[in-house]
């Protein structure tokens, strides 16, 4: 063993020994606003029943509707939510976008919305020119769906804001195994590493640091909101087929994504897939 | 060192005496030796391993020898059986007995010792806990990784102590938001496994050769070493905190955040079992117990040797791994070894060829001079010699010399500090002056920091200087 190889394995012992902890940090909302291509009496009927899924939040919060007559198009749309400083943004797939037929996108409102906004979107289920009630017991069973969990606080952190105090938080992550398998195939063809024993490693350390991250969401939580129950699930498989599985099997209240890449200007994939994908239930996108 | 003495010291009466030897033979193979010396010091530049470039000029001065000797009627090397101390008389290659395999042993035993006792997790176990202790404050850290150098340097040996630390290093201080740091952390630890390499008997190739020949004992090794390493240390990393500007925190919200950020290291994530990392402390502890009282082993024990110690606890730590042990045979530095090898057999040559009587002559005229000049120039001397190429040929030659009949230096003698001081220390003025320096540049050139080989020259200069000074202050006073 040379040097170099030498100096890379203490390094890597001692990453392997950082942990990456949740910091609980209380959301603070103080205002949410209700985006609709609908008439103002339909935004308040909507208002009201938006209030009863958020229970926990919605009482606090100063609330605002934009409905058809408050904005003509995207630009005047993303101008009105700045100056508002919105904390929440509550709307539809497709908004202003009843003629196109079928609709397999989210329509460019939310597109540009949770891109250019720093605000949460909270998608409705349904479009907006075919709405699907929503539940009014509130939020007790919220799903957060990351392909990157550990250190993800902010979808964490979201989740126990806007939880009833009695919910159940699931904290999913997937690790998509057809990238695994494609970095898996590179390996098999460089001989200087064995390739059974780095699909085993590097799959046994992908879903380490997910599920220790779990464990301290868990333990910060237990202090934090006693009264709350998380659990952790972590898992490989097709990510989209994965997390649909998931929520057909847990049915959850609410599904928590998080759309933003980095630097990247459009959707994260994952949830831009699962936006389309999973319809039939609220979807918070941060 | 002292049997390969005797040996040649018996083969000596068939020689020709240095009056009586062609002068011309002597003056090629000092410049075969400059010549070796001179590629070893750009070995990096050449891209060769330095067992290989000892090994060539080995084989060159071997072939030239025997040649030389044939074509010219006299006997250069001392061919021929040896007498082994039972009066019996074996036929070993020529440059077999010229090698110190007391040597050998050491390193080899005490390199493979090492290599499975950090398997158990205790030096990154220390190396964390020692992290999360100081809270992720920049000075405690300096402090606690200075003295971890040190001590690493000082129980391991000083490649093996800058790699943990230098790795533990950038993961931190990257974890910390201050890779501003990191360049003068890395720098101030490369500087330090070379006054770490100065604590004990066996942490430095350099003083396993010089000490052997001195006789120096472990205990008394450490006694001498031990107040200069400390006051070196503090001083290091107080002109470090000068030079780099390295602060503690003057806030609480720093201060909170950066234990934060250090509290998630998990010292336990790598320790494989409890009973094995706890087995590990236990016979480290024996270990070095059993090096610092080798002396005084009973049942005559102690003529085995203190390489023979270090093999004996490496193959105790091996059991643990007794299906695997393959994985640490090829970890252990082969090529340190070969190159030992090879230098103890153009040693050996240049001996006989009397290149060391001729080194020797300069020495003994600077030896002459008042016992304080003398100290500081031979001290010094070495150091810049041992500054631009690898300092075990210069202590290796400096030990033969100095234990050879002519010079007959006693082993309390303040000359075979200055070479053990001078050879380590010298390590410190350049980047390639020593194996810990080398590897400090190549983690900063890793962590993609721009530091130039006079870049490194001129960081490191003021405190080598520094260092130096303080050394031959201490020679002066201790002796």
């Amino acid at each position: 063993m040379d040097t170099a190889e030498h100096i890379d394995e203490f390094e890597s012992l001692f990453r392997k020994s950082e942990r990456e902890h949740f910091v609980y940090k209380d959301q603070r909302l103080s205002s949410i606003s209700l985006v609709t291509d609908q008439s103002a009496a339909s935004g308040e009927d909507w208002k009201e029943d938006v209030k009863s899924f958020l229970s926990a939040t919605a009482r606090e919060l100063h609330w605002t509707t934009l409905d058809q007559n408050s904005y003509s198009n995207v630009q005047d749309l993303l101008q009105k939510i700045s100056n508002s400083r919105e904390n929440i943004i509550v709307t539809w797939r497709n908004l202003g976008e009843e003629q196109l037929l079928p609709q397999h996108s989210l329509g460019v409102y939310v597109d540009v919305l949770t891109q250019v906004t720093d605000c949460p979107v909270l998608l409705l289920p349904g479009s907006a020119a075919n709405p699907t009630p929503l539940n009014k017991q509130g939020c007790k069973n919220i799903m957060v769906a990351t392909d990157h969990l550990a250190g993800d606080h902010r979808l964490v952190n979201m989740a126990i804001r806007v939880a009833d105090s009695d919910a159940q938080i699931r904290l999913c992550h997937v690790e998509d195994d057809r990238v695994f398998e494609r970095y898996v195939d590179a390996i098999s063809k460089i001989p200087a590493i064995n390739t059974d024993e780095a699909r085993t490693t590097i799959l046994e350390q992908l879903q380490k640091d997910a599920r220790e991250y779990i464990d301290s969401v868990i333990e910060q939580t237990k202090a934090s909101h006693p009264q709350l129950s998380v659990e952790g699930v972590v898992t490989q498989g097709h990510r989209v087929q994965a997390y649909k599985q998931l929520v057909e099997l847990h049915n959850p209240d609410l599904l928590i994504l998080n759309t933003n890449d980095g630097d990247q200007l459009a959707m994260h994939g994952i949830a831009y897939s699962l936006s389309i994908e999973i319809q039939n239930v609220p979807l918070l996108l941060l | 060192m002292s049997s390969s003495i005797a040996s040649l010291l018996l083969l000596a009466e068939t020689h020709l005496e240095p009056a009586d030897f062609p002068m011309w033979i002597t003056y090629l193979f000092t410049a075969i030796l400059v010549a070796m010396i001179g590629t070893l010091a750009i070995e990096e530049k050449i891209h060769a391993k330095k067992s290989i470039i000892v090994g060539t000029y080995a084989g060159l001065c071997l072939v030239l020898a025997t040649i030389l000797g044939t074509a010219l009627g006299i006997e250069i090397l001392p061919f021929g059986e040896i007498e082994l101390p039972d009066g019996h008389h074996v036929s070993i290659p020529v440059y077999i007995p010229g090698v110190d395999w007391g040597v050998i042993t050491i390193i080899l035993g005490a390199s493979l010792f090492v290599e499975v006792t950090s398997r158990s997790g205790i030096f990154t176990w220390m190396a964390i806990k020692l992290t999360k202790k100081t809270s992720g404050d920049p000075w405690k850290l300096l402090i606690s990784y200075g003295v971890l150098t040190v001590l690493f340097s000082a129980m391991l040996n000083n490649v093996t102590a800058m790699i943990i630390i230098g790795s533990l290093t950038s993961v931190s201080l990257t974890k910390l938001n201050r890779r501003d740091l990191l360049l003068g952390f890395l720098l101030v630890e490369g500087l330090l496994t070379n006054v770490g390499g100065l604590l004990t008997l066996i942490s430095s190739v350099p003083n396993i050769i010089v000490g052997k020949a001195a006789g120096i004992e472990f205990v008394k090794f450490f006694l001498v070493a031990s107040p200069y390493v400390v006051v070196s240390t503090i001083a290091t990393l107080f002109m470090a905190k000068w030079r780099f500007g390295i602060k503690g925190f003057d806030n609480d919200i720093a201060r909170d955040h950066a234990r934060e950020l250090v509290n998630s290291f998990d010292e336990n994530e790598s320790i494989p079992s409890k009973t094995f990392f706890w087995t590990a402390v236990a016979i480290l502890v024996l270990f070095v117990l059993a090096l610092a009282g080798q002396t005084s082993l009973p049942w005559g024990l102690d003529q085995l040797g203190m390489g023979f110690v270090a093999l004996f606890f490496a193959g105790v730590m091996l059991l643990a791994y007794k299906h695997e042990v393959n994985k640490f045979y090829s970890a252990v530095d082969w090529d340190l070894l070969a190159f030992f090898t090879g230098l103890f057999a153009v040693i050996n040559v240049m001996e006989h060829t009397h290149v060391l009587d001729l080194i020797g002559q300069g020495i003994a005229a600077l030896l002459t001079l008042p016992q304080a000049t003398a100290s500081a120039l031979l001290l010094s001397s070495s150091a810049i010699a041992s500054s631009v190429t690898d300092n075990i040929p210069l202590a290796a030659m400096l030990a033969k010399i100095l234990a050879s009949p002519s010079m007959n230096t006693p082993g309390d003698s303040p000359f075979w500090w200055c070479v053990i001081f001078g050879s380590n220390l010298g390590g410190n003025i350049t980047p390639i002056g020593s194996a810990s320096t080398v590897v400090a540049m190549t983690i900063i050139h890793r962590q993609k920091l721009d530091m130039s080989f006079m870049g490194f020259v001129a960081a490191a200069v003021p405190f080598a200087i520094m260092q130096i000074g303080l050394a031959i202050l201490y020679v002066e006073l201790a002796f």
